[in-house]
């Protein structure tokens, strides 16, 4: 197990190295030039072209990706021009906050949707289960935008138990943790669902209840267990996801995490700042799913980390 | 058994009203914070490093300038006691106070300030360097006075120098990697926190700061102001209404009422910027009547009552309070009839005229766009909107790639607009006559205030005929709100506040 773990680090190499082409080139092919964006609009040609040169944007692309694969490397994810600090400080230091949104969010979702999922695969066809669709449709359809000003609106606006935005206590996290988690609660719902009834349909199900053990230990025991396979896989990807931060959330309630980061950089065009915050976003991905493949071993005994 | 309860329930009230009396006591010593939040993310407190409008509000609490720009648009003398000119404008001799302390206890002398000159003049800043490539040398002369020598005349020297707060250059020379997390300054704020990550700014109040007796203003009675960036409009609103800020920069249009109505004050001022239209002539503009025909369809009072909500018509391509304004003619009037009939006359066969905009530059900018394309198409115009990010629409005005390009833009100086962006084709139109470029050339480096207004006035006379390369539609506004109980806050034109003298009620 331990060497294929370590052939799978290495496997990872290969792609957060793809990863990192692609994201330089796009980058670089989307339109603007950063160098104009740092200036005002009266800047002469001539301080436009030092700037490009300050930035080292007027080298060649070849060259430009060396010297920061160079620095990568080295550990160095380069200095954000926008920010004037180095990159990996910028994404260190708002990573704790994502990861703390995360990982509430994903806690809050996964407590909600675990339990709703099983009533409604155990009670199928039920008003309950009808309930557990329809909200379910609503949460992958619901808006984050319209989720989050609203609940800003009832629950800090009017009824004031909320702050409205910013970080700092637990009660920041409640209102941005329900809209991150509120897609992913939804589909959650609906997989579990749809495992606990195959589940529930297979013929050791009968053979254990024949055996006089009891419904509550049958369900969360023998059943849960065997559908929980697939929510395992898309928990893994949806971490991943959360990590990298969600752009829309943490900017409608003024959360300082990498979601953020990415927007402002994205518009100012930085560069170093996007290429780095890609390449952690994406070892944030490989390193969970990675974890999910090693976590289906435990759950299921059958199936080999191969 | 009654009579115990009785009195078990009159000894708990008495303790809890005695609680009340000490609780209320202590808060009238409580420091009182002033919080105010912003669309910006300020991620560097270096005026001279950066872009951000906000940060000139926070750079007038913490530091202090030559020349202080008031809210009114003229300038006064600040640091400078004295600030004389040679008779061709190529030496400024500067004479700064002799009493001013930085924060550090430290006094200030020339050599800081020019000290903190030098460090824009070496290009150890990115952003501020532009501003200053006129500056031969700096050097000082004596405890208090220095002296600048220029390549050219420095027009726009009140503009950019006010810019230069003076810093303790000693203690930047020894970290200049963090200095300005907090700047050691001479300002009536201390930066005493700056959070980069979530861009939180905390200044706490300078009481032996040299301006409190200076100008007769009232000392603020606020103890500590914190600045928060949130960018979201509504969340901004929001954050006021629940009363976790007092003070929300741009406030849409659509809150107004509602935040009104909640008891609090709105400010709503007219800014030093407008919304213009610019032109490219390579292609279908290149026909003057065609412009004319342009700049008549758009009915600018509507656009500015019924879709912007605010701010004023422009009648002359440059604002009221910029050189070269002339207030007697209204260049750009609105007459559809004779737009249509301009364009019957031109060279125009129904070409598909390509506008592109940035919609985040612009407050209400998609209303905005819709408004002009339903007036550009009553006049007989066919038009294609590309709706851009900045970043995209910065490329393709520059490149000229476009037939009309709508943007906003700060007027803060005729002399800039002439030179600088339509002498040299910064926005990409390609229109620049012969004699235009002869008005701009014989514009460049005049020192004399006087000729420098008559020539910005030729110059923008020979703009509003031409109908190009820069056609103004309206100048913007914003609105502010605040909490009733604080009055003193003075609002520029140029979008900065100044907080200094602000006074915080019960």
């Amino acid at each position: 197990m331990l060497q294929k773990i370590i052939r799978r680090a290495l496997a990872t190499v290969v792609v957060l190295i793809g990863v990192s082409i692609i994201a330089f080139l796009l980058v670089r092919l989307a339109p603007g030039d950063p160098a104009k964006l740092m200036l005002p609009d009266t800047a002469t040609e001539e301080t436009i072209q030092a700037m490009r040169e300050k930035m080292g944007t007027d080298k060649p692309l070849f060259i430009q990706y060396l010297t920061y694969m160079k620095n990568v490397l080295k550990g160095d994810l380069g200095t954000s021009y926008h920010y004037n600090r180095s990159c990996s400080q910028l994404i260190f230091s708002r990573l704790p906050s994502t990861a703390k949104l995360a990982g509430f969010g994903m806690l809050l979702s996964l407590c909600f949707s675990i339990p709703l999922g099983m009533i409604a695969g155990i009670k199928k066809g039920s008003f309950i289960d009808t309930l557990s669709m329809f909200f379910a449709m609503i949460g992958q359809s619901m808006s984050h935008v319209w989720l989050g000003l609203m609940l800003i609106l009832i629950f800090a606006v009017n009824l004031k138990w909320l702050p409205s935005m910013g970080t700092g206590t637990f009660k920041h996290m409640i209102m941005p943790a329900i809209v991150i988690g509120f897609q992913f609660s939804a589909l959650a719902t609906r997989m579990v669902r749809s495992g606990m009834i195959d589940v529930l349909q297979e013929d050791y199900i009968t053979a254990t209840r024949a055996k006089g053990i009891s419904k509550f230990k049958v369900y969360t025991k023998y059943a849960f267990k065997n559908a929980l396979l697939p929510v395992v896989t898309v928990v893994g990807s949806q971490v991943g996801a959360m990590m990298s931060g969600s752009m829309v959330i943490e900017t409608v309630f003024s959360w300082p995490g990498i979601g953020s980061l990415t927007t402002q950089a994205i518009y100012n065009r930085d560069y170093q700042l996007i290429q780095s915050i890609l390449l952690i976003s994406a070892t944030i991905f490989v390193v969970c799913n990675l974890l999910v493949d090693i976590l289906y071993t435990f759950i299921d005994p059958r199936i080999s980390f191969n | 058994m009654k009579k115990v309860i009785a009195l078990t329930l009159t000894i708990l009230m008495i303790f809890s009203l005695c609680a009340c009396g000490g609780q209320s006591q202590e808060s009238s010593n409580a420091p009182i914070v002033f919080t105010y939040a912003a669309p910006e993310s300020i991620t560097s407190l270096d005026l001279n490093n950066s872009t951000f409008i906000e940060l000139q509000s926070i750079a007038a609490l913490y530091g202090d300038a030559i020349i202080k720009s008031e809210v009114d648009g003229s300038y006064v003398n600040w640091l400078a006691t004295d600030i004389s000119w040679s008779d061709d404008y190529l030496t400024c001799d500067i004479t700064l106070r002799d009493n001013v302390d930085f924060s550090n206890g430290k006094h200030m002398t020339a050599y800081d300030y020019v000290g903190s000159v030098q460090r824009i003049l070496n290009d150890e800043t990115l952003h501020g360097y532009s501003h200053f490539t006129d500056v031969e040398s700096i050097e000082q002369t004596g405890d208090y006075t220095c002296r600048v020598k220029f390549k050219t005349v420095p027009v726009l020297f009140n503009d950019y120098w006010k810019s230069i707060c003076v810093i303790d250059i000693d203690a930047y020379n020894e970290n200049p990697e963090t200095f300005f997390d907090a700047p050691i300054t001479t300002g009536s704020f201390t930066v005493s926190s700056f959070d980069p990550v979530t861009c939180e700014i905390h200044l706490t109040r300078n009481d032996s700061w040299w301006g409190w007796e200076a100008f007769g203003g009232q000392k603020t009675n606020v103890d500590e102001i914190v600045f928060k960036c949130i960018n979201e409009d509504t969340t901004r609103v929001s954050a006021l209404r629940t009363g976790e800020i007092d003070f929300a920069k741009m406030i849409p249009a659509d809150n107004v009422a509602t935040i009104k109505g909640e008891g609090f004050n709105v400010e709503s001022f007219s800014r030093n910027e407008a919304v213009y239209v610019g032109l490219q002539v390579d292609g279908i503009f290149q026909d003057q009547k065609i412009r004319e025909a342009f700049s008549y369809c758009i009915n600018r009072p509507l656009l500015v009552a019924s879709v912007v909500g605010g701010g004023e018509a422009c009648t002359w391509p440059c604002l009221p309070m910029n050189e070269g304004f002339n207030g007697s003619v209204n260049a750009y009037p609105f007459d559809l009839d004779h737009a249509k009939q301009c364009l019957a006359e031109s060279s125009y066969n129904g070409e598909e005229v390509n506008v592109i905009i940035a919609t985040s530059k612009i407050t209400r900018g998609n209303e905005v766009i819709q408004a002009i394309t339903n007036m550009m198409e009553a006049a007989g115009f066919k038009v294609n909107v590309e709706t851009l990010e900045f970043a995209s629409f910065a490329d393709r005005r520059s490149a000229g790639t476009y037939d009309v390009h709508i943007s906003a833009f700060t007027f803060s100086s005729s002399y800039a607009e002439l030179t600088s962006l339509i002498g040299t084709d910064r926005m990409g139109t390609h229109f620049l006559p012969d004699d235009l470029k002869d008005v701009i050339s014989r514009l460049t480096g005049v020192g004399d205030p006087a000729k420098r207004e008559a020539l910005c006035l030729e110059g923008l006379t020979l703009v509003a005929n031409y109908f190009d390369p820069v056609v103004p539609l309206y100048q913007t506004f914003e609105e502010d709100a605040c909490k009733p109980n604080i009055t003193g806050i003075g609002y520029s034109s140029a979008g900065w506040h100044d907080f200094r003298y602000m006074q915080v009620g019960e």
